[in-house]
């Protein structure tokens, strides 16, 4: 055959000098022997052959249907112009056209788990949008914040909070919260692209059929927080890697500032920039060999610098906020049982899948032997890819161990159930079976993680109380340039937000209080409530004793024997997981 | 084997789309309610609400803590909670009572009943809360604290305004809670029990009247030492009877008792019990109250007694010319509407 010839006959396997003297005795590992095949013809191509082409190739890693791997002659589809010499093989029309219709129904299945769900604002919600709303107003106009969010918010505040107050003002709660549903559906489909680049098809809609019904992806799919948002822009990231795996390295860059405004978004996403980068380098492994490790290890170090640079230079508050997020959350008191059984909960059955996943992988690289896959690379690079796929489902409870907290578990296990999902995808697979021999094992299970999710779903979506009724009990006494005291002031900030006489500056929560005596004395914790309280400070007063149990009962003793406040009545605070009576009590 | 899968894979399928409607439309707590607006709604401001607030918020209060631009015209019928006597005494009086009092017996039950018909009829009920057959020491010692939760609790699920007066007359030696065989310590201890049990419960929907008898019979007895604090009480309700024995004026009945509460509270005033006896003035007496009640603006109203009890008869029906009076007087008296 000519040089330039567009394919190469090669001859039948030999056993992989490489896997030492015992390995001649049986066949040498396929894939194993394609990707290097493969990369010795890289290193034989001209430089100019190795660049990027757009030309559509036959396939070159796909071996064909009908063969038997261990023994067929392989024909490989060496590329000639600027593609690299291996790269993805682009399914038929008529699978791809099926695949994307199925991946279409799930996507249909997440959106309708996730609008199922109805509550009002959570805490975490109303803080975020209230205070985008205040972080737009002082980019705009230079208003003035409620406190330094940069020191607490668990994402730079200039950026999910001002989007989702863009987007809360536009509809509402609800428009944001579809903004979220946009973000997880995004990152269901970018998942589903992903897997099937490092897969296959049928994987990849296992993938994402798991993904969907997991109980993160629909809370945090109608959750008005930055963890979709972050979650669809690491997604972004990991698919843009996984897709240019083949290509220049250059193209890496591309990922890097999406990973980087990831984390950004969500201090949280920091933990799975290291994953990101593996998953770069490991996708890239069949096609570069080593170097995709180099790449591996240069870009997870870029994106950490450019993001630990890019906190330093916006200020210690920042870093302040990031360290809190992600590493040492000190105030955690949770046990480590609760925080493994709640993990085992929230993702258990796809981590069971995922480490089924990575073994059966590992072991081999198909279910069946003409089973159409994307290049599989060596054994090690299976295993690793396995590894870090699987291990990075238990980075989010290894994390939330060390920060002792089970502080929002079920949003940030969906970012580790997002990288696990492939795997366990191939696990799923595997349980199925070729020619779909075990359908109903498949089902079954993914009824089981469907009525998993529903059901957790429903659980955690209804366990903070519907506001409605307080909101409408404070709105009857407020008034201009008077001060309430709300354990929990948030919530009731954001859905008074426009009210001339509730501006956040007249809330204070139970949580921190420095009162000024008129002797000028400054009082915080509970002498500085009860200095404020005996003064008639506070026009409101609201508790349920759901934080700060002891000071509200101090709070609850004074008022009873202070002629200047009465009960005004109280509300009821009924969640399926929450009882809770609101007192709320007005200055007469 | 085919037609196991045939039916399996079928019915595996309906089991995961019946759990997943299932999920849709059964298991969620938080069914949508009624849409209502919200407190504000500039273009910053967050969705509306979704639940309607009406039928879930505590009835608020503040307009009848101390209301104005009105008076409390009300009646203390016999056969309460029958509202038959009330229409009756309507009738004689010419216009709606906007008060209906009943007397309770300790360990008789909240009747929810009464206190909702009588605020359809458009009055507020008044009980007056009698401790027969225990003592305000064993209450505030907490040995009622079972009867006091429940009833409280009965209070507080009805959501309606209901004003409350334990004790009434405590400054007499009549009552087993009056000076004869109570201390006033324990009077105020048993007052607060209570008063506190009612916050722990939610019975915000209460006015609380603290209505000892006028000084005149005993003035001997202090009534700050009855006292309970402001904290715990609303309004102060004052029992004083126009006898035959008269002459007597709004100021000469109610006057020293007024003089002596205004030391210890600035909380609005109610004549919380009162009627004339038939006698030479009787009219004169009417007139008094009626415009006693008009002319002091921290006087919230009156309670007429309509009973005709130990043989004397205080009741208006079967009084043509003292119905007549108090007709004409309280004809242009303007009335608070509670409901508003």
């Amino acid at each position: 055959m000519p040089p330039d010839a567009e394919t190469v006959m090669l001859a039948k396997f030999a056993p992989d000098p490489d896997t030492g003297p015992g390995s001649g005795s049986r066949p040498a590992d396929p894939e194993h022997q394609v990707a290097k095949l493969a990369q010795a013809h890289l290193a034989a191509e001209p430089a100019s052959a190795k660049n990027f082409s757009t030309r559509r190739r036959a396939p070159l890693d796909i071996l064909p249907e009908d063969e038997d791997p261990a023994v067929s002659t392989r024909v490989l589809v060496m590329p000639r112009g600027k593609r690299g010499p291996a790269r993805f093989s682009e399914p038929s029309a008529r699978r791809t056209w099926i695949s994307r219709a199925v991946l279409a129904a799930i996507l249909c299945v997440q959106a309708l788990l996730s609008l199922r769900l109805q509550n009002t604002a959570s805490t975490t919600e109303a803080l975020y949008l209230y205070g985008g709303h205040m972080e737009t107003g002082h980019l705009l106009h230079g208003g003035s914040l409620q406190g330094n969010y940069a020191t607490y918010f668990g994402g730079v505040p200039v950026l999910y909070p001002v989007l989702g107050a863009a987007a809360n003002s536009v509809g509402g709660l609800d428009a944001v919260r579809a903004l979220s549903l946009l973000a997880m559906l995004i990152t269901t489909a970018l998942l589903y692209a992903m897997t099937r680049r490092l897969f296959n098809e049928r994987v990849a809609l296992c993938a994402a059929a798991l993904f969907c019904v997991t109980v993160g992806a629909i809370v945090v799919g109608h959750l008005a927080t930055s963890d979709a948002v972050s979650l669809c822009l690491l997604a972004l990231a990991s698919w843009i890697l996984v897709r240019t795996a083949s290509w220049h390295w250059r193209a890496y860059l591309l990922a890097m500032p999406v990973a980087c405004v990831a984390a950004a978004t969500d201090y949280w996403a920091l933990l799975y920039l290291p994953t990101v980068a593996f998953l770069g380098g490991l996708a890239a492994h069949p096609y570069v060999g080593r170097q995709g490790l180099v790449r591996a290890l240069v870009m997870g170090g870029v994106m950490v610098e450019v993001f630990a640079g890019g906190v330093l230079i916006a200020g210690r508050d920042y870093v302040t906020a990031a360290v809190a997020a992600t590493a040492s959350r000190s105030a955690g008191n949770s046990q480590a049982m609760r925080i493994l059984a709640e993990s085992g909960k929230w993702g258990g059955l796809i981590a069971a899948l995922a480490v089924l996943g990575a073994i059966s992988y590992g072991n081999r690289a198909r279910t069946e032997p003409s089973e159409r896959v994307a290049l599989p690379g060596s054994r090690g690079r299976r295993v690793a890819l396995g590894i870090v796929l699987a291990g990075t489902a238990l980075l989010t409870l290894i994390d939330q161990l060390y920060l002792n907290t089970d502080l929002s578990l079920d949003t940030h296990a969906a970012f580790g159930l997002f990288f696990a999902a492939p795997i366990a995808g191939v696990g799923l697979a595997r349980l199925i079976g070729d020619h779909f021999r075990r359908v109903q094992i498949g089902v079954v299970i993914w009824t089981a993680a469907l009525v998993f999710g529903i059901s957790q779903s429903t659980q955690l979506f209804g366990s903070w109380p519907d506001s409605s009724s307080l909101v409408m009990e404070l709105s009857r006494y407020l008034g201009p340039g008077t001060h309430y005291l709300v354990e929990n002031d948030n919530v009731a900030i954001y859905y008074l937000m426009g009210n001339p006489d509730a501006r956040p500056d007249q809330f204070s929560s139970t949580y921190f209080i420095s009162y000024r005596t008129p002797g000028g004395q400054v009082l915080t914790g509970a002498p500085g409530y009860l200095a404020a309280l005996r003064a008639g400070y506070f026009r409101v007063i609201i508790y349920d004793s759901s934080v700060t149990p002891a000071l509200d009962r101090s709070l609850a003793t004074a008022l009873e024997s202070n002629p200047r406040y009465r009960l005004a009545g109280t509300v009821p605070e009924d969640a399926p997981d929450f009882h809770a009576t609101c007192y709320v009590w007005i200055r007469t | 084997m085919k037609a196991r899968a045939r039916f399996i894979l079928p019915a595996l399928a309906g089991t995961a789309l019946a759990a997943m409607l299932a999920g849709c439309g059964l298991t969620s707590p938080h069914s949508p309610g009624a849409a209502t607006p919200g407190q504000n709604a500039p273009s910053k401001a967050p969705a509306p609400m979704r639940t309607s607030p009406s039928s879930s918020l505590p009835y608020n209060m503040s307009g009848l803590l101390d209301p104005t631009g009105g008076k409390f015209f009300g009646v203390e019928a016999q056969d309460a909670p029958a509202l038959a006597p009330v229409t009756a005494f309507a009738a004689s009086a010419g216009r709606k009572p906007d008060l209906i009092g009943q007397y309770l017996a300790w360990d008789s039950s909240f009747d929810s009943r009464a206190v909702a018909a009588a605020w359809s009829y458009g009055a507020m009920y008044y009980i007056a809360w009698e401790p027969y057959d225990t003592s305000v020491q064993a209450i505030a010692d907490g040995q009622s604290d079972a009867y006091i939760r429940k009833f409280a609790g009965e209070v507080h699920a009805l959501n309606l305004p209901v004003a409350i007066s334990f004790g009434h007359e405590m400054n007499g030696n009549w009552y087993p809670w009056g000076t004869g065989q109570a201390t006033a310590s324990a009077f105020v201890a048993a007052w607060r029990h209570i008063h506190d049990l009612f916050i722990q419960a939610g019975a915000s929907n209460v006015i609380w009247v603290w209505n000892p008898n006028i000084i005149n019979p005993v003035p001997q007895v202090q009534l700050s030492l009855y006292w309970p604090g402001d904290a715990y009480v609303d309004w102060v309700g004052v029992t004083g009877y126009f006898p035959t024995t008269g002459p007597e004026t709004f100021t000469s009945v109610y006057g020293p008792t007024m003089a002596e509460v205004r030391q210890i509270t600035t909380k609005p005033i109610i004549i919380a019990e009162t009627s004339v006896e038939t006698g030479p003035s009787d009219v004169q007496a009417v007139d008094s109250l009626v415009s006693g009640v008009r002319r002091h603006h921290r006087v919230l109203g009156f309670i007429w007694f309509d009973f005709n009890k130990d043989g004397v008869n205080w009741q208006l029906e079967t009084r043509p010319g003292l119905s007549a009076t108090l007709a004409a007087d309280v004809a242009n008296l303007p009335l608070i509407d509670p409901k508003r």
